[in-house]
């Protein structure tokens, strides 16, 4: 009888918690999955072992945050064992892989092409260029530009470098411009020869760095 | 200051991640630089625009309330932690992804833990529920046991290497028929094997090789690993964070109990009627 009203206590105050991320949480499930029932499953096992885990969440600290990463765990450590065909491959080699297919395509650069997506483009097409991204990259642009969680809090959810996430992040918008920019192209809205060169020389630094960070900021501009 | 160092950049001035100084650096460049002002502002535009394709359409209500619902249900349903109370009661349901009907699948449970697993390409969660348990370490009141609740006398594997224990067995699920899901322990881990009388044995998504006269179908993942196998007309899966050297002599030990080198405890799950 103890037991359980202390089993109800803790559930009472973990849907306390929890309740007020529910949309974020179940939102980003779904753009992850792209599937309710997978979508639905992710967030019940990420509640469950949320739950579960109760004591270790710190109260006063960021339970988003804290939710988050275990979401992003279960995700991952599910979609790597669907993948356990390219387990081999590591995330550079993964990147590369990425980034060498869309380099093939027309490259985004003059400004102008650049502001032909931003007045063409639909959320369709933006959905369609984020299912594209490998899974770090789309959970980076879902955690920075829809639900603004911060460098340093994205780096505690995805358990990188902020560095990384920085690089995730740069070259997830850039693969995104890329595909729309492309997808603009076969529409006939922009044309290929409007494409130049800045950006993709910024990227090949950056990708050659693979990580960067302030200080290699303050360096280059000093 | 050169356009190209800026440009890597943009997305830290925008995402408002510089400090105060380094911000400041990069506005005055912006300010002296048309071409750097016209693709932040082009920048800007596609964050906004990201955050308005990419967010989920706000929920209704009735959705809202059917998700907390179901999450409060899980929670209610789940087992309490052993801490609490000593006795592990935990059980398994396991339930194959959307798409992946007729895989086999296998879960291993540490302390009173909730470990999804997948196998081929189905995942596998435990779930509590009002099957009964049993924990014993005679391996003989098992196979009674089993014998009763499954029509399937499981007498559990004995392991070679010295440090394997088992620690009881419980029924599980594997597709829609019950199982009989056994666990070990090993040093300061656990691993599982689960027998069942499935036909069905993974084939996508794991890595098939030959163990002696069998195909033994492993499947690697970041915390666990897992193996396959028909023996003795029924299916093992045995499953654990292992090593995959360990894993593979686990395999053996099961299959040479079988394959005419008998040992005094050798396997012997027979499939006899069901009640």
């Amino acid at each position: 009888m103890l037991r359980k009203s202390k089993e109800a206590r803790k559930r009472a105050e973990f849907e306390a918690l929890v309740m007020p991320h529910l949309e974020p949480l179940y939102g980003t499930a779904m753009r992850m999955t792209r599937n309710p029932q997978e979508a639905d499953d992710l967030l019940q096992d990420t509640c469950l072992k949320a739950y579960r885990f109760l004591d270790k969440f710190q109260r006063g600290t960021n339970f988003k945050a804290w939710i988050f990463r275990i979401l992003t765990n279960v995700f991952i450590n599910r979609y790597r064992k669907l993948q356990r065909d390219r387990e081999v491959r590591g995330e550079v080699e993964r990147e590369g892989h990425h980034s060498h297919i869309l380099a093939q395509g027309p490259v985004r650069d003059a400004l102008s092409p650049e502001e032909a997506i931003l007045d063409h483009m639909m959320s369709e097409d933006i959905l369609a260029a984020l299912e594209v991204l490998p899974p770090d990259f789309r959970m980076a642009i879902i955690l920075s530009d829809v639900e603004e969680f911060s460098y340093r809090e994205i780096a505690e959810i995805m358990d990188c470098p902020v560095g990384t996430v920085m690089s995730r992040l740069y070259r997830a918008r850039r693969m995104m411009q890329r595909l729309l920019l492309s997808h603009a192209q076969d529409m006939g809205l922009v044309t290929a020869s409007d494409s130049g060169g800045v950006g993709e020389q910024a990227e090949q630094e950056l990708e050659g760095a693979r990580v960067t960070d302030l200080a290699t900021y303050r360096k280059r501009t000093r | 200051m050169q356009c190209q160092d800026m440009e890597k950049f943009i997305h830290v001035y925008l995402d408002r991640e510089f400090a105060e100084e380094d911000r400041a650096d990069y506005e005055r460049h912006l300010a002296e630089c048309e071409q750097c002002r016209r693709l932040a502002r082009f920048e800007q535009r596609f964050k906004a625009q990201l955050k308005t394709s990419l967010a989920y359409p706000r929920m209704r209500l009735d959705e809202r309330e059917a998700v907390r619902a179901r999450i409060m249900q899980t929670l209610a349903e789940a087992p309490p932690l052993p801490a609490e109370h000593g006795v592990k009661r935990w059980i398994l349901r396991l339930v194959p992804a959307a798409a992946a009907a007729g895989v086999l699948m296998a879960l291993v449970l540490g302390e009173g833990d909730v470990h999804p697993l997948m196998l081929g390409s189905s995942l596998l969660v435990s779930e509590p529920g009002p099957v009964p348990e049993k924990i014993t370490r005679d391996p003989h009141v098992l196979r009674e046991w089993y014998r009763r609740k499954l029509g399937i006398a499981v007498l559990p594997p004995r392991f070679t290497d010295g440090r394997t224990s088992l620690v009881g067995g419980r029924i599980g699920r594997v597709d829609s028929s019950r199982a009989a899901h056994l666990i070990y322990s090993r040093g300061d881990s656990r691993f599982s094997v689960t027998v069942s009388a499935s036909q069905r044995i993974p084939s996508r998504g794991v890595v098939s090789r030959r163990m002696g006269d069998r195909s033994v179908f492993f499947s690697y993942g970041q915390d666990h690993n897992a193996a396959t196998f028909r023996h003795h007309g029924v299916v093992y899966t045995i499953a654990g964070s292992l090593p995959r050297r360990d894993l593979d002599s686990l395999v053996l030990d099961v299959l040479r109990d079988g394959a005419g080198l008998p040992a005094p405890h050798a396997v012997d799950a027979v499939q006899v009627k069901a009640p």
